[in-house]
């Protein structure tokens, strides 16, 4: 067998265990390649960043673990921010799997800076009906979440003696692993007449590029690579340390050069074959 | 009775329809009332129709096991995986004795340590698998077979590249100065990503969107009238 | 690290490794913790759906706030699980003509208000901000118009309708390889994030106790 056929025939656990070095290596010894936040991170940043203290943002964490790794660190990123700059962040999530990495973003971001439940922020957790939530929260937060994630009474609490629905808000910042999305900027942001940015898993990314076009959107965080742009925004303005999503990056860029590469190679021996058949059927 | 089954449901989605359609052009406060009721209502609905699921999973399981077929065993694992983590958050006992807080919505308490060590890593991981099966399928099964297979096999390599700060270091490492244009990147890939995202994927989308939106509309006016009734389903 | 995180986290390390070694193969250790993230998960959701939703809006509302409204939703609600039982299984019809009939009603107007028109408005925007601009609008009015008819089966794909669906699927090839480039994205982020799980928490923390 030669080279072209040892490529078009190659064993899938070869590409496994270059996959899997490829992610490891980089982790044990990050090379460090510098990350440039793109126009359409720097849109929900600039937005977030131009809040005042005691300005309202209401947050969706509508992910699950499925996509920790992609969507945790903007939550966690994003939380920062606004506890750095004292602005108070409404969490709530439209994903029955979702109240749980919420609760743990939101109570570790709480104890770092110092926040107090109900006054400085709120974890409202989990409702069913998607359009059903965004609909009542547009009419009335406190009717929608009688109390928040921790069974305490929304209507009593300091947070909620001035602002109780999403015209209040100042922001709203969708995190979504899944398609609510547009289910808040149809049913929330245009409604309410608030601006909205989002953030989602990769594979999503693609289809609300026309959102932000029609400005639907400020900004736009796609994956672990927006999460990054998002630390590095944070971690050059407040100093606060870049997390998971800036450690994974170098792992990234080398898995991609690999199946960019690899894509490569296994066409060219593809059209290397066809045209050795071609030759042979002439001869033939 | 047959009319109870078959016409009544289709009466209720009629009117519900018209009038939840009709009050978007009555900006009364009785008619947001009457949605905001609405809404708070299908809230409870959807909790219900989740549990149906719920309920006819465990149904499932405990069928299997009852009539013993192959792998019941693994049937058994689901439901003690599953009455454990169920009883961890319901039973309202103290867990200080293993350690754990006594709030059972405490992220110390043992409902979420079960959360965060079991649920997380086995969801995390069986998407993570994904990644090496792509990876190889990337390998084996993208050619440019034709026009529009090299359009899309262009276009995934360029993003790969100009996604990832790999990208960005290489249209630095490439840059050179040219005169009156200033300095210039030979091999941008993150420019190039951010056109194609912007422009050709962009409208490729909103048509698609644009399309899926006329769909939407079709398919509500359909259960409005009637004409539209699978979510009845089979039977009488 | 207390006993109980280490634990924790060796508990995690095993499940995930479990999962895991599906890349081999299928095999019992993979079925196994399959069943058991099934269990877990749907036990997780009881949970939710106890704390969420039925003491929110269902106990809280009847005990506290003395809202009986809440008993006919509740009605309904139970009406959907009946349909567990064949014999009465149609009562589920009334709930479920109820929210989709009135949610179609909601999102007639909202969507084309709401998503439809800013849409279209963006789309047939004015070629008025510079040179540049101007060739990315029309190739955005060509790539929208021509996505529509490749999606517009009611006509015959051929000819010129033909050509200019052939065009459409040259963008929806741009497009789906921007996904699949970005898709390839979010698997490795996925697997990254478990490689950092098993590395810092893992060995790191644990093992060599770093």
């Amino acid at each position: 067998m030669d080279f072209v056929e040892t490529i078009l025939n190659l064993d899938r656990r070869i590409i496994y265990t270059i996959v899997a070095l490829l992610v490891l290596i980089p982790l044990i010894k990050p090379f460090s390649l510098p990350i440039k936040p793109t126009p359409e991170v720097i849109g929900i940043f600039r937005e977030i960043d131009k809040l005042e203290a005691g300005d309202n943002i209401l947050i969706a964490a509508d992910f699950d673990p499925a996509s920790k790794p992609e969507l945790m660190p903007m939550l966690e990123a994003v939380l920062a921010h606004c506890f750095e700059r004292g602005i108070k962040p409404h969490v709530l999530t439209l994903w029955p799997s979702g109240p749980g990495l919420a609760q743990q973003a939101i109570e570790r971001q709480a104890e770092k800076y110092d926040k107090k439940s109900g006054i400085d922020y709120c974890f409202l957790g989990f409702r069913y009906g998607n359009v059903a939530v965004i609909l009542g929260i547009v009419s009335s937060i406190t009717d929608t979440f009688t109390t928040d994630y921790y069974g305490t009474p929304t209507r009593n609490m300091q947070i909620y003696q001035d602002v109780d629905a999403v015209r209040d808000m100042d922001y709203i910042l969708d995190i979504a692993a899944g398609a609510t999305v547009e289910g808040w900027v149809v049913y929330a942001a245009e409604k309410a007449g608030v601006k909205m940015g989002a953030s989602c898993t990769a594979v999503s990314a693609t289809a609300y590029y026309p959102l932000l076009q029609a400005d639907q959107i400020t900004g736009l965080s796609g994956g672990m690579k927006g999460s990054a742009e998002y630390e590095t925004l944070l971690s050059g303005k407040y100093g606060v340390p870049k997390g998971d999503a800036t450690k994974g990056m170098d792992a990234q860029s080398a898995v991609h050069v690999f199946i960019v590469l690899s894509i490569i190679l296994a066409n060219v021996c593809y059209f290397i074959s066809l045209k050795r058949e071609d030759e042979e059927r002439r001869r033939a | 009775m047959l009319f109870f089954k078959r016409q009544w449901p289709i009466i209720i989605a009629f009117v519900m329809g018209i009038v939840m359609w009709a009050r978007f052009y009555i900006p009364t406060e009785q008619s947001q009332t009457l949605q905001d009721e609405f809404m708070r209502w299908a809230r409870i609905l959807f909790g219900f129709a989740a549990m149906l699921g719920i309920l006819s999973l465990l149904h499932h399981h405990w069928n299997k096991i009852k009539l013993k077929r192959p792998g019941f065993g693994f049937s058994v694992v689901t439901l003690v995986a599953f009455v454990i983590m169920a009883l961890t958050g319901l039973l309202p006992v103290s867990w200080t004795w293993l350690g754990f807080a006594d709030n059972l919505r405490s992220s110390n308490g043992p409902h979420m340590y079960l959360f965060e060590h079991m649920f997380v890593p086995m969801q995390a991981t069986m998407f993570s698998v994904l990644a090496f099966f792509i990876a190889s399928a990337a390998f084996r099964a993208f050619r440019a077979r034709s026009i529009e297979a090299t359009a899309l096999l262009i276009a995934g390599c360029v993003i790969m590249i100009g996604r990832v700060p790999v990208g960005d270091w290489l249209a630095s490492v490439t840059t050179v100065e040219m005169g009156s244009w200033g300095a210039r990147s030979l091999i941008n890939f993150p420019y190039v990503t951010d056109w194609l995202l912007n422009i050709p994927n962009a409208a490729a989308q909103r048509g698609i969107i644009l399309g899926v939106i006329l769909s939407q509309i079709a398919i509500s006016v359909r259960i409005i009238f009637g004409i539209e009734r699978t979510y009845m389903g089979g039977g009488d | 690290m207390t006993i109980g995180e280490i634990i924790g986290v060796w508990l995690a390390a095993g499940l995930t490794l479990m999962m895991f070694s599906f890349i081999y193969r299928d095999n019992a250790f993979f079925k196994l913790g399959e069943h058991l993230y099934l269990g877990i998960s749907v036990g997780y959701f009881v949970n939710i759906q106890y704390h969420q939703v039925l003491v929110p809006d269902v106990i809280r509302a009847i005990r506290v706030e003395h809202d009986f409204w809440v008993i006919i939703p509740s009605l309904l609600g139970i009406f959907i699980l009946l349909r567990l039982v064949p014999s009465v299984a149609w009562l589920s019809r009334m709930s479920f003509a109820f929210y989709i009939g009135g949610f179609a009603g909601v999102a007639i107007p909202n969507v084309i208000h709401g998503y439809f028109l800013p849409q279209l408005a963006e789309t047939l925007r004015p070629f008025n901000a510079g040179l540049g601009n101007n060739l990315n609008q029309i190739v955005i009015l060509l790539a929208v118009f021509t996505v529509l008819i490749f999606f517009f089966f009611s006509l015959e794909h051929k000819r010129i309708v033909g050509g200019i669906s052939r065009i459409g699927l040259f963008f929806i090839m741009i497009s789906f390889g921007a996904s699949f480039g970005y898709t390839v994205m979010a698997r490795i982020s996925l697997l990254i994030g478990r490689f950092q799980f098993l590395l810092d928490d893992w060995i790191r923390q644990t093992i060599l106790r770093l």
